[in-house]
Parts: structure tokens; sequence; C-alpha cells
């Protein structure tokens, strides 16, 4: 039985060694990344005084932060700003108003009153979308370094220190993103139900990886894809050179970035995990669904309007390769798909079930053990809260397999909807709409029924 | 017999259903996954219990590469009684034949049934692009099990029957599996960039 379901589970295997191969090839770039940085911290330490690279150079950083209805997060925002171990007078906060319609207008003017040696400036334009509104701070930041920060983003205090040091200390770096955590969910909903706990375990597992080791890794490869949009850093020059955001694609973080690489051959990409900004956790299923089809939608928009690069660097193993990227982004999808359904249903074609079971099981522990070895590998490198945190929820990596089946199904749905519907911040999810469908039908036959029985329809009315 | 027919039928009919129903509501997801996979299970369905399908694939797929064997040097032979087997000469160590029996894995019909769901009701192009893309893909993926199975051979051909775990449970599903990736990786991914380039441009335009 075990020989017939190796037979068997190695076909299936095939792509799960895909995502096995490309994780351990991140780990082996980040634990190289790693020994390289200590090697130049070392040197750079020395090198630095107690005020700083930040001080000696003069640079200033301009942040801008589009909001809209942002009054319950947008005071955390920039209470983390007011707090960073930086020369306040080197920073410039710009809020840009994307036709909000809440009280975020006096949530601003408060903290604006708060002593702060920077500069701190409100615009509104009127509900233009996100790009206009990153586009209307671009206009107005004035400092050498502009970042860009979600509302909903809370930086660590050393966030921009670390951004600015090593902007300073690597002049051939254009853009980089900090590492996003995602924050435990709030008490009073893990309370409510569990689910928005296990979202929020998850989704920090998965942004762990994703920054520490994807990111750092093709950070080392210079084939970083996506500055996050909740977080990036940029020189102002390298900005400023692009045709600057645009609504064209869903994703304008994906497509700015992209937009560099092609500008600036020179100019390097990369990611700084020890800048860390902190984001509250997806609130639930539908809202999770929505964000992947948002960011399924954007990357194959990009790469449609990036047609160029997608032929690139196919068998380098430096810069971006496009095509790499949709491969297995977009192209496994489908297979993966069927064959998802297809593996199970061979037991109706003479197949023996306990056999499939096997395999099936044996893919899932090969999945358990990635996530295993790349929580380990962070757990490592990692700062002691988030080793606290994974050590106190550490048997959520048991779920990553389940969860990254669930993401699989999103970003599916994300390819298809990209050909259907037009872009919309927010999509309904499947389950909302069959329950949406079952009232209408309902509705229906109980209409249906009133006319076909009016007496009754009457004189239930009355 | 006729109980496949009525499973056949039904099963048709509530797959029907569901997609129509789905469309409908515009319920992507569920429209593309019930579409795309329940045509494949009763293609596999219909190709392995009600036509006989697979043999036909079998035979195709022996003949095939029985054909291109022996061009290329490599004498191999389908049994006359039972043409799903090739006999493999086999040169290394003990010299004699190994039988080859091309199964259902082997004969390409899932992976057909797999490609026609998948780019049948993939809702980027008209209904007569898809069905020519999907003629062009059977084309396309019969060629690539021929591979398969000539690797196969080859390997056998050159290292002896002891080799028949590395030559058809990893090499040569690896070699099928990068073959039909790069299909599908031209049939849809390629295919949508195409397709997501004319709607983004009329979309700025507009």
């Amino acid at each position: 039985m075990i020989s017939l379901a190796v037979y068997w589970g190695v076909w299936l295997i095939l792509p799960v060694l895909v995502d096995g191969l490309a994780a351990l090839v991140q780990m082996v770039e980040v634990l190289i990344q790693r020994l390289k940085r200590r090697t130049r911290s070392k040197a750079a330490a020395s090198e630095r005084g107690t005020q700083g690279l930040a001080r000696v150079s003069g640079k200033g950083v301009s942040v801008i932060i589009p909001v809209y209805n942002g009054e319950a997060s947008l005071g955390r925002c920039l209470d983390s700003l007011r707090h960073q171990r930086f020369p306040q007078e080197l920073i410039e906060i710009i809020v840009v108003n994307n036709g909000s319609t809440d009280a975020t207008e006096a949530v601003f003017t408060r903290h604006a009153a708060r002593p702060f040696n920077g500069q701190m400036h409100w615009i509104s334009i009127a509900g233009r979308g996100k790009s206009y509104a990153l586009n209307a701070g671009l206009h107005l930041a004035s400092h050498s370094y502009i970042c860009n920060v979600d509302c909903d983003t809370v930086l660590h205090p050393d966030a921009l220190r670390i951004m600015v040091e090593h902007f300073e200390a690597n002049p051939d770096l254009g853009a980089a993103t900090g590492s996003i955590e995602v924050l435990p969910a709030p008490r009073s909903r893990q309370q409510e139900d569990w689910m928005p706990f296990l979202i929020a375990e998850c989704e920090f597992q998965e942004y762990l990886t994703a920054f520490w080791l994807g990111r750092q890794g093709q950070t080392l490869t210079d084939s970083l894809f996506t500055l996050a949009g909740a977080f990036s850093f940029f020189r102002r020059e390298v900005l400023m050179a692009t045709l600057l955001y645009d609504k064209q694609t869903v994703s304008e973080d994906t497509k700015i970035t992209l937009d560099i690489r092609k500008q600036f051959a020179q100019r390097r990409i990369g990611c700084l995990p020890e800048a860390i900004a902190y984001v509250t956790p997806t609130p639930s299923l539908g809202a999770l669904y929505s964000q992947r089809v948002r960011w399924q939608r954007g990357e194959i928009e990009v790469a449609a309007v990036h047609q160029d690069m997608v032929g690139q660097n196919w068998l380098q193993l430096r810069g971006l390769a496009l095509g790499r990227t949709l491969l297995i982004d977009h192209t496994f999808l489908f297979p993966r798909l069927v064959w998802t359904f297809l593996f199970p249903a061979l037991a109706f074609f003479g197949y023996p079930p306990g056999l499939i079971l096997s395999a099936l099981l044996i893919i899932y522990l090969f999945y358990m053990f990635i996530a295993f070895i790349s929580t380990g590998v962070i757990y490592g490198l990692a700062a002691p809260p988030i080793r606290r945190r994974l050590r106190k929820n550490g048997w959520v990596v048991a779920l990553v397999p389940l969860y990254r089946m669930m993401i699989f199904v999103f970003r599916l749905a994300g390819s298809i909807i990209t050909l259907t519907e037009p872009p919309g911040w927010k999509v309904r999810p499947p389950w909302v709409e069959i329950q949406q469908a079952g009232r209408e039908i309902w509705q229906g036959v109980q209409l249906y029924w009133k006319h076909r029985n009016p007496k009754k329809g009457t004189s239930d009315g009355i | 017999m006729a109980s496949y027919y009525l499973i056949f039928g039904l099963s048709a009919l509530l797959w029907l259903a569901l997609t129509a129903f789905f469309y409908w509501r515009r319920i992507w997801l569920l429209y593309y996954t019930v579409a795309s996979v329940g045509l494949a299970l009763l293609l596999i369905f219909g190709g392995t219990r009600l036509l006989p399908l697979e043999r036909w694939m079998e035979y195709a797929t022996a003949f095939s590469a029985h054909a291109i064997s022996t061009g290329l040097g490599i004498p191999t032979r389908v049994f006359e009684a039972a043409p799903g087997n090739i006999l493999v000469w086999v040169v290394v160590q003990s010299p004699g034949w190994t039988v080859v029996r091309v199964d259902l894995e082997c004969s390409g019909l899932l992976e057909l049934a797999a490609l026609t769901g998948l780019v049948l009701f993939y809702p980027a192009w008209s209904a007569p692009r898809r069905a020519w893309l999907v003629l062009l893909g059977w084309v396309v993926t019969f060629g690539a099990n021929i591979i398969r199975v000539l690797v196969i051979i080859l390997i056998l051909h050159g290292w002896g029957k002891q080799s028949i775990f590395i030559a058809h449970t990893l090499i040569g599903r690896m070699v099928f599996f990068v073959i039909v990736s790069g299909i599908y990786w031209a049939i849809l991914t390629r295919g949508t960039l195409r397709t997501l380039q004319k709607q983004l441009t009329e979309r700025m335009l507009s």
C-alpha cells in the first residue's frame, strides 16, 4: 500500500515539489543575505556615530498617508510617526483625504495640535482613488525620501531610521519595502468566535514567510516583485522619474515596482525585514476573499500591462522573472483545480480509496513540513516578541496547508473574476452570493404562491 | 451497462443545471469549478465506462510510440492481441524484452479531459476560439504523452528493466508535467495577458 501511495503520490507531489524547492531556495538565499548583512552592519556600526546617518546627511522623509474613512485607525498611525526614533524635524507627514465621510479630519486636527517638531499637512481630493491620493501627496512632498504608509498601519519606532540608514549606506537602492507584521486579532472578536483568531495567526505566519523569506530572498537575487502598499520607501528622484501612480490596474504598488524596474535597471529594489510595520488582521473570511481576489487581479493586470517583461530572465537566477512568477501564481492554479477533484474521484474508477487517502495525507504532511521548516528558520532570525508569539501559537503550522489551499481557491476566483467583472475594491464571496440567490429564489417562490392563491395571500396580509 | 448510462445521464443533467445556475447568478468561482471539473469527470466516466475511448487512446499511444521509436532505431513491438502493451528491446545486462503497459494514466485521457474542461469554460474568449484552443490542446497534449512514453522506452532500452520506477514514475512524469505546464502557460496564462491588455487599454481610453 505504501509503495502504491508513493507511486501515485509522486505524481501529485510534482507540483508540490515546485513549492518545496521554492521554499528551500528562499531559505538558502536568506541565510546568505543574513551573513552578508551581518558583515556589513558591523562595518557600518563602527562608522556611525550616536546621531545616526540620517542626522549626519540631513536628509528627511515625507510620509504620505492616503486615507478614506480612517477615523478609527488614523490616530494610531500618526502616533507611531510622532514616536519614531528619528529626528522629528526631518519628518513631514502628508495626510491625503480621499473623500472621507466620517470624522477623519477631526482626528487629524486633534493630532496636529499635539507636540511635534516636524510638519503635518492635510489635503483633500474628491474621492478619486488611492492612486490620485498618492500622486497628490507626492506633489506636496519636499524631502529626499518618500514613504508611503496606509492609514491602518502602525510603524515600529525604528522603522524610518532603519530605512534611511540603509538607503544612505546603499546608494544603488532605489526603493524598498519594510516587512509587514500582522497583529493578533482583537480580544473582543476572539471571544465572539475562533475564526478571527485563526485568520490572524495564519496571516501572521504567511506574512512572516512572505517578508522574512520570500521578499528577502528576492532582494538577494534582485527579483522583488511588489513593494508592500502598506509601507514602502523610495528615493524621491526615482519615484518622480516614473509616470507616477495610475488607475490602469487595481494594484498600484506592483505597477510602480515594475515601472521602477523598467526605468532604472541599475537601481536595486529590496526588502528590509527589520523595518517593521504592523497591520490589523483581516477581520473575516469574506474580507480575506475580497483582498486576495483584488491581489490576484492586480498581479495579472500588471503583468498584462508589462508584457514585454514576461519573457525576461526565465532561466536566470538574478533579476525578476515575471514569466516564472506567473507560472506559479496563475498557470498552476488550473491543473491544481482539476486534480484536486480528479484525484479523489479516481476511487470511482477502480483505484483503492486507501491508496488515494494515503497519497493525500503524504501531500498534506509535505506541505506541513515546508511550513514547519520555514517557521523554524524565521524563528531563528526574528526578534523575541515574534518568537514568543510563534511559541504560543506554533500549532497553527499544522493548519497552514489548509490555509494555503483556501488562498489557492481565492486566487483562482480572482483569476476568473478579472476576466468577467469590472474592477472593484470589494468583491462578495461565493457563499454570500449563494445566500443572496437563495433568498431571491425563495422570495420569487413566495410571490408566485401568493399570485396563485390570491385569497390566502390577502387574508395572510390582513 | 444500463446503470452506467443512467448514472451518466443524471450526472450530466445535474452538472448542466448547476453550471447554468452559477452562470446565471454570476458566481464565477463555482461556475468555473463545476463546469470545468464536472466536464472532465463526465468525459473520463464516459470514456472509460460507456465508450472504448480509453482503449482507443491506449492503442493510438502505443502505435505512435512504436512507430517513432522504431524510426529512432530502438526496436519495439506492439502486442497484436492487446495493442496497449508495447514490447521494448532491452540491451543492458541481460538482453531481452520488457513489456510496457499503456494504462489509463499513460493513455493521456485524464489530461485531455482536464484540459478540455479548463479551456472550454475559461471565460476569456468567444466559444469558437475556445473550441479551437481545445482542439489545439488535444493535439499538443497527445504529442506530450507520446514524448513521455518515448522517454520511458529510451531509458528502459538503455538501462534495463530495473530502471522502470525511475523511467516511469519519476522522469516520465516529470517530462510530461513540464510539457503540460508549458501548454497551460501558453493557452491560459499567455492568452489571458493578451486579452487583458486589450481590456485595460480600452478601459484607459474610455
